[in-house]
């Protein structure tokens, strides 16, 4: 076991390409797996949007939110509205969407979070049920048929309108915001937040005790987990060019929750991860079971498989990966459960200083 | 220390708390001058550390008020209270054990750029001269308590009594005025109290006040100034060590318990 742990060592020690061939093999993705999934591949970005901001606010926030699908169903039809409407460019579009997401959630974040507990589940489902039945009612959008006519992207006169082309324009947003993500971790924010999670070792009271303000630390995060949600339901609504009430329902609020927690609320990769699985596994049941099987059958096996994944992954894909590597990489003896936390170095002593 | 030319830093008046039926806080009345040394004892139960909450703003007063360098903060929020200038440890210390000892202090820093959220996840504008002053106002108070040498371990790895001084250096990086202990020097040696009551002793002389409850005798009558003696949420006494000692309402109260106990 030594010896792997050193071989692994080595690997890791000359790892600084690794970003740069996951980068290349995003960009020539497209060109792999064909056209069908590539528009996979553009739904799995968009949603790992909106649960990478979901794994700020679970993994960092310690709160989690069933209203996600809400905010997304903002940014969408914000963009959607706009783009239709009133012609105004989508890229201006999707900054309006952002802006207006993330301001409702910074207004809606105090009164949402400060709700204790497992309770703010129950809330934040309520702003989500009230968001599905204000637009399914909505008739100057199309009620609950919806309303097309939205326009694709487009730079100095070239519009995104192919499957590979968004594909692109998605791949830049959702790196940035992953960029973006992984300094909001590393800041001195990201540190008080982590500080104030009492579900890996922190203190909530500790925390306000140093001054750090609590609430306002959750709403800002509860405000960037919203700004994420907007962007995709804006890039959502400029792929799609129509939109109707179904994908901001409850269910796909649920569903950007189940993904963050099979991908790892505690890492950058973790929504992407998520996403990844979520769609790779309703199109694998699909290919397998075929078309014609019945629904029912495929949300079956589909919630097995889910159920298997959490039990034998608990803290997420990402929250095993990363305890394997610290496994590996000889911080902490292989001897020790593996499920046991995300975070081995808060619950196991580590080395001498090096 | 120096009551004839200042103001209290702290007062306290007619302070009451009930938790339902049960009164915590009985009445307390206290003053407490800038750079005064001053303990608290009193058996368990007695509300010391109900009174630390009730000025570091953990739950409001159910009556009674606290003012801390004339400006009323009774019904403030622990962060804004700490903000004015008080900072407390915990008995059970509650070390941010998911965090090194250096970003235990980081989070608490008081570095003078503020970068906005956006500066912070863009890493543009001040983000980083926040970050390496933080690091630097960080690794100046380890130096103080002697733990920059372990600066990048967890907690964890520490000592007893390297956990209370990383809570200590935790307060100190909020640059607070008046700091409350709450047992620093439970389960330490005699030497190591020693060492920890002449680093108290710099702490006041840094200008400092310093309020601690503590059952280790040795250290209330060698360090305090003064010692408030609580018993079932009452102040039974305020005096200096020496008359503490021959005061009758304590001796009922809590010293023959000690006398009992060795």
């Amino acid at each position: 076991m030594k010896q792997l742990s050193l071989a692994y060592q080595r690997v890791v020690d000359g790892r600084k390409w690794t970003g740069g061939v996951i980068v290349i093999f995003l960009v020539i993705l497209p060109f792999l797996v064909g056209p069908y999934p590539t528009t996979m591949l553009v739904l799995i970005l968009i949603y790992s949007l909106v649960a990478m901001g979901l794994g700020l606010l679970i993994g960092w926030a310690g709160q989690f939110s069933l209203g996600q699908g809400a905010f997304f169903g903002i940014g969408a039809y914000i963009s959607g509205f706009l783009s239709a409407e009133l012609g105004i460019n989508p890229w201006l579009a999707m900054l309006c969407s952002a802006a207006l997401a993330g301001t409702l959630a910074h207004v809606l974040g105090k009164p949402l979070l400060s709700v204790p507990g497992y309770k703010v589940g129950f809330v934040t489902i309520g702003f989500s049920w009230l968001f599905h039945e204000f637009i399914s009612r909505l008739e100057m959008l199309g009620g609950s048929t919806g309303f097309s006519g939205i326009a694709h992207f487009s730079i100095a006169g070239f519009t995104f309108d192919k499957d590979y082309q968004y594909y692109y324009i998605v791949l830049v947003i959702v790196v940035l915001f992953f960029l973006l993500n992984q300094n909001f971790v590393k800041s001195k924010l990201g540190k008080q937040a982590k500080a104030m999670d009492t579900f890996t070792g922190g203190s909530a009271l500790a925390a306000r005790s140093v001054g750090i303000d609590t609430g306002k630390l959750k709403t800002k995060i509860f405000t960037i987990a919203g700004v994420y949600a907007g962007i995709a339901g804006s890039l959502y609504a400029h792929y799609m060019t129509h939109l109707d009430p179904t994908p901001f329902s409850v269910w796909a609020s649920i569903l950007m929750l189940l993904m963050i927690i099979i991908g790892g609320v505690k890492s950058t990769w973790g929504g992407i991860v998520g996403a990844a699985v979520y769609f790779g596994l309703q199109e694998m049941l699909t290919f397998i079971l075929g078309s014609k099987a019945p629904m029912g059958l495929q949300y079956l096996i589909f919630g097995f498989i889910v159920t298997l994944i959490l039990l034998f992954f608990p803290t997420g894909i990402m929250g095993f990966i990363s305890r394997l590597h610290q496994r590996l990489k000889g911080d902490i003896p292989f001897s020790l459960p593996m499920q046991k936390g995300f975070d081995d170095k808060t619950k196991q002593p580590t080395p001498p200083d090096r | 220390m120096t009551k004839q030319n200042s103001q209290p830093l702290l007062t306290v008046k007619k302070l009451t708390k009930y938790f339902g039926g049960l009164q915590a806080a009985n009445h307390i009345c206290l003053d407490i001058w800038p750079q005064e040394v001053v303990s608290i004892i009193g058996p368990n139960g007695a509300g010391k550390t109900t009174l630390i909450n009730l000025v570091t703003g953990v739950f409001p007063p159910t009556k009674g008020t606290i003012w801390f360098n004339s400006k009323r903060i009774d019904r403030f929020p622990q962060a804004r209270v700490n903000d004015l200038g008080i900072a407390r440890t915990f008995q059970d210390l509650r070390l941010f054990t998911n965090l090194s000892v250096v970003e235990n202090v980081i989070v608490s820093a008081r570095q003078t750029v503020q970068a906005g959220l956006i500066e912070m996840m863009t890493r543009l504008g001040r983000s980083k001269k926040q970050e390496s002053q933080a690091m630097d106002h960080s690794m100046e108070k380890l130096a103080l308590v002697g733990l920059e040498k372990k600066a990048h371990l967890y907690p964890f790895n520490l000592s007893a009594k390297e956990q209370k001084l990383l809570a200590v250096a935790r307060c100190l990086a909020t640059e607070p005025k008046l700091l409350f202990l709450d047992e620093p020097a439970g389960g330490l040696s005699c030497e190591e109290i020693r060492e920890l009551s002449s680093f108290i002793f710099t702490l006041r002389e840094k200008g400092m006040t310093i309020i601690f409850i503590e059952h280790r005798m040795e250290m209330i009558m060698g360090i305090s100034d003064r010692v408030i003696v609580l018993n079932f949420g009452q102040k039974i006494a305020d005096d200096i060590p020496a008359r503490i000692q021959e005061n009758e309402a304590v001796l009922a109260a809590y010293l023959p318990k000690m006398e009992n106990k060795s």
